[in-house]
């Protein structure tokens, strides 16, 4: 789809170029900047449409607009004008915006600047006045007539204690679809923050009207006492005006909330503003009970072991409980050892779950007891100290004391409870906060460098040079194997010598030292010496200039050889010596001839 | 062009500004420093926190991403990116692909890697053309096999340091294609990371680690490269 713009665009700016061929460029030195705006005097609710008209140029960038930090400024599009008259060409470049308040008051919008080769142009500015909308942060003000959406923030109590949970609640009202909806929450200062659950969609009747409500809610708890404000929320969205297209039947805001919307129908886009909600957070009431907890609210405190008959040395967990309507992030239980037990704490768990009136939270504590004495022993009741916001008062939560009967226990109980005396009495390390990895002060810092362009580029020439390497010496090893393989001859030539004398030594018979021969002269001749016989020995050795005699001797021993091995003769230890010695003078006498 | 001693200067005296407190002049230095080297990571690394301390969390996770890729098994960098990171507005879910299973190290390690490697494969194969020792050929065959890995995974350890950007405005619209006058496609807040594919004049084609895509305008956001 890009590409095609851009070559329609490139096809339009051709068109352009030509037409400036024929006409005057009579706007090139005129740039002006003008700043429009169709309403100076709104509300919260209403929005501005600002145009930013700049004549003269085609080639603006976007402007940059003074005293927009009061407003949330959508960019709405941009176009060019071209106007040619009597030859004359003006042309003009509009940038849109859609402005909506983000406080009221007066405030000067501009000017606004363009930068156009260097130079700065300006516009006038404009005065806008925002006046106090019909926001709302009650549902009372529901239902404006003619309104098809508005939103409240409310708390369920104006003037919490201290440490009390109250709930804040954000609702949307709808009769009608919201798109690309983008929704800010104040920041809760001066409050502790929990999202209670996921956003709850509904219906709800209104003096008849059915509206679609989308409902998200906090837990808040105020930390300090003194009167607290909870900002302002905001819902900018745009919705499609009504008769301009398309309706975007089947998307209602549930489904969109935060997605997107239909493409069809001229939007608007609107800005919903819920009230900033002041809380009177109250202190706690002097004075305080000695070993006040810190808690606020509503709760009971119940203790439980999970047997009451247990053995010396055995343990007893012992399970206690506290739960209610309030914040137990923070409790921790005393530990209260007696000389006839001793305790060792686990970690708490806490569930919250969402009631009728709040939040109502259940932390259970575990502990495992170990009676040190037989008999009866007395678990002592633990009490805690909160206040009650309902009755404005201190009250002192207590357990029931447990009474258990500890049984004499064998040695082999005792030792494995008590772990040869030793018990770990050890806690997971608790973490309090998370922040960021300290800096690096090091000057060693300034040499931790990566691999400088110097360094990769030898790499890369190494990468490219070592199977250069590779190719040229393969190439030049092929044709030295080459250059071998055409004198296989001359090499077997050469080792025929070598091989006799390494092998005669070993020879044990006639035959050994007779074939060592005929391999010899095989191998010297470039033959296949064992094929050779008394009657082809001439005319193998005669291409050699070999003496008669010599051949004469060879054809002698080759009629002894093959005398003695077909025609059955014996031969005796003399003769083989005599034998063996000619073979050896007649390979010397060879070795001498054959060159 | 700042003499290294200069340097040195430059960097102690940035990092007592961010022990005072006082952010803007510690990455004024640091930013200094990084004109002419833009290879420390430790460098990117203190820069990223200043602009956290700053409140400049979109800077703050460029720098600490730039820091990443340079050392990219420094556990302190990761820390301060997973920390920054689960702050932000956007929560992006990443589909996995092949480039996570890239171990983590720099492309000049590949390299570095990748050239011994190449030394051990093209030694083992010239001694292999004069003496055919089994183990020489042995060692060629395991040589060829390391280098062949190590090539793909240089080749894609360049990949996925491809082109990217962080918002730094606190929100901003992503378009269907270039022009404010196109659909808006999604929203995305200050922090969020994103791949650039393409880019149009002042429009970067972008895609989120869940693999959506859109135009957006370079003023919002910061980019490498």
């Amino acid at each position: 789809m890009s590409i095609k713009q851009i070559r329609i665009g490139s096809f339009m700016r051709y068109i352009f170029f030509i037409l400036m061929l024929f006409t005057h460029i009579a706007w090139a030195k005129e740039i002006s900047v003008e700043l429009t705006v169709n309403n100076n005097a709104i509300t919260m609710e209403d929005q501005i449409e600002m145009e930013i008209h700049i004549s003269g140029t085609q080639s603006a960038p976007e402007p940059t607009l003074v005293g927009s930090e009061n407003f949330t400024i959508e960019g709405a599009g941009s176009s060019s004008q071209i106007q040619i008259i009597n030859g004359a060409t003006s042309v003009t470049k509009i940038f849109q915006y859609v402005l909506l308040p983000k406080k009221e008051g007066a405030f000067t919008l501009g000017p606004a600047i363009v930068n156009v080769e260097g130079k700065e142009y300006k516009s006038e500015s404009v005065i806008i006045k925002v006046a106090k909308g019909a926001t709302t942060n009650s549902a009372n003000t529901q239902g404006k007539e003619g309104k098809n959406f508005f939103i409240e923030s409310v708390v369920d109590k104006s003037d919490p204690y201290v440490n009390e949970q109250f709930i804040y609640t954000f609702r949307l009202y709808t009769r009608a679809s919201i798109e690309n909806a983008s929704l800010s929450f104040p920041e809760f200062k001066d409050f502790w923050k929990e999202k209670i659950g996921d956003q709850r969609k509904y219906e709800k009747n209104i003096n008849g009207v059915a509206w679609q409500v989308i409902e998200i809610s906090y837990l808040l708890t105020g930390l300090k006492p003194g009167k607290a404000t909870i900002e302002e929320a905001r819902l900018i969205g745009e919705v499609i005006v009504e008769g301009t297209g398309r309706r975007n039947r089947g998307h209602s805001v549930f489904d969109q909330f935060f997605g997107n919307g239909s493409p069809f129908g001229e939007r608007k886009r609107i800005q919903l503003v819920a009230k900033a909600v002041t809380v009177d957070v109250r202190p706690l009431p002097e004075p305080k009970p000695l070993g006040y907890s810190g808690i606020v609210g509503n709760f009971s405190l119940t203790s439980d072991v999970d047997k009451k008959v247990v053995k010396k040395g055995e343990s007893v967990t012992q399970t206690i409980t506290l739960k209610g309507l309030g914040s137990l992030d923070n409790v921790t239980l005393p530990l209260i050892e007696t000389a006839d037990y001793k305790i060792y704490d686990d970690k708490p768990t806490l569930e919250k779950k969402e009631g009728g009136s709040g939040v109502i939270a259940l932390k259970t504590f575990k502990r495992a007891l170990v009676p040190k004495n037989e008999g009866t022993i007395i678990i002592a009741p633990i009490k805690l100290a909160t206040f009650d916001p309902a009755s404005k008062t201190y009250k002192t939560l207590e357990t029931h004391a447990i009474t258990l009967t500890v049984e004499a226990g064998d040695k082999d109980d005792i030792h494995h409870t008590s772990n040869n005396g030793i018990v770990d009495t050890r806690k997971n390390v608790e973490v309090l906060g998370h922040d960021l990895m300290p800096i690096r002060y090091g000057l060693d810092s300034l040499a931790n460098r990566t691999l400088s362009q110097t360094k990769k580029t030898i790499l890369y020439l190494i990468l490219i040079l070592l199977p250069l390497l590779y190719i040229i010496l393969a190439i030049r090893r092929k044709r030295e194997l080459a250059l071998m393989g055409d004198t296989s001859g001359l090499s077997r030539k050469s080792k025929a010598a070598k091989e006799f004398l390494q092998k005669y030594k070993n020879s044990e018979s006639i035959q050994d030292a007779s074939n060592l021969f005929k391999d010899y002269l095989g191998n010297k001749l470039n033959v296949d010496g064992r094929a050779i016989t008394q009657v082809d020995l001439e005319r193998i050795l005669s291409p050699y200039k070999i003496s008669p005699e010599l051949i004469t001797n060879i054809k002698k021993l080759f009629d002894i050889i093959e005398g003695a091995q077909y025609g059955g003769g014996m031969l005796n230890e003399s003769l083989k010596k005599t034998i063996m010695a000619k073979i050896k003078e007649l390979f010397e006498a060879l070795e001498k001839e054959i060159r | 062009m700042l003499t290294e001693d200069a340097i040195s200067t430059l960097f102690v005296k940035a990092n007592e500004a961010y022990n005072k407190g006082e952010y803007s002049e510690a990455i004024t230095s640091y930013e200094e420093i990084l004109k002419q080297h833009n290879d420390l990571p430790d460098l990117y690394f203190n820069l990223g926190n200043a602009y956290m301390k700053s409140q400049n969390s979109g800077k703050a996770i460029f720098y600490y991403k730039k820091a990443n890729t340079l050392s990219p098994r420094d556990p302190d960098i990761r820390y301060n990116l997973k920390y920054v990171k689960d702050r932000m507005v956007d929560k992006v879910e990443a589909s996995t692909s092949l480039l996570d299973y890239i171990p983590p190290a720099t492309s000049g390690e590949f390299l570095i890697l990748l050239t011994l490697f190449s030394i051990a494969l093209w030694g083992s194969a010239i001694i292999n053309l004069y003496k055919k020792i089994e183990i020489i050929k042995w060692i060629r065959n395991s040589f060829t096999f390391l280098f062949l890995m190590t090539l793909i995974l240089f080749g894609l350890s360049y990949f996925k340091n491809r082109a990217f950007g962080v918002i730094t405005v606190p929100e901003t619209n992503v378009y269907s294609a270039i022009g404010k006058d196109n659909v808006v496609l999604f929203t995305l807040h200050e922090g969020t990371d994103f791949t650039i594919l393409d880019k149009l004049e002042q429009w970067r084609m972008i895609e989120l680690a869940d693999g959506k895509k859109g135009w957006l305008l370079n003023d919002k956001i910061i980019e490498s490269f």
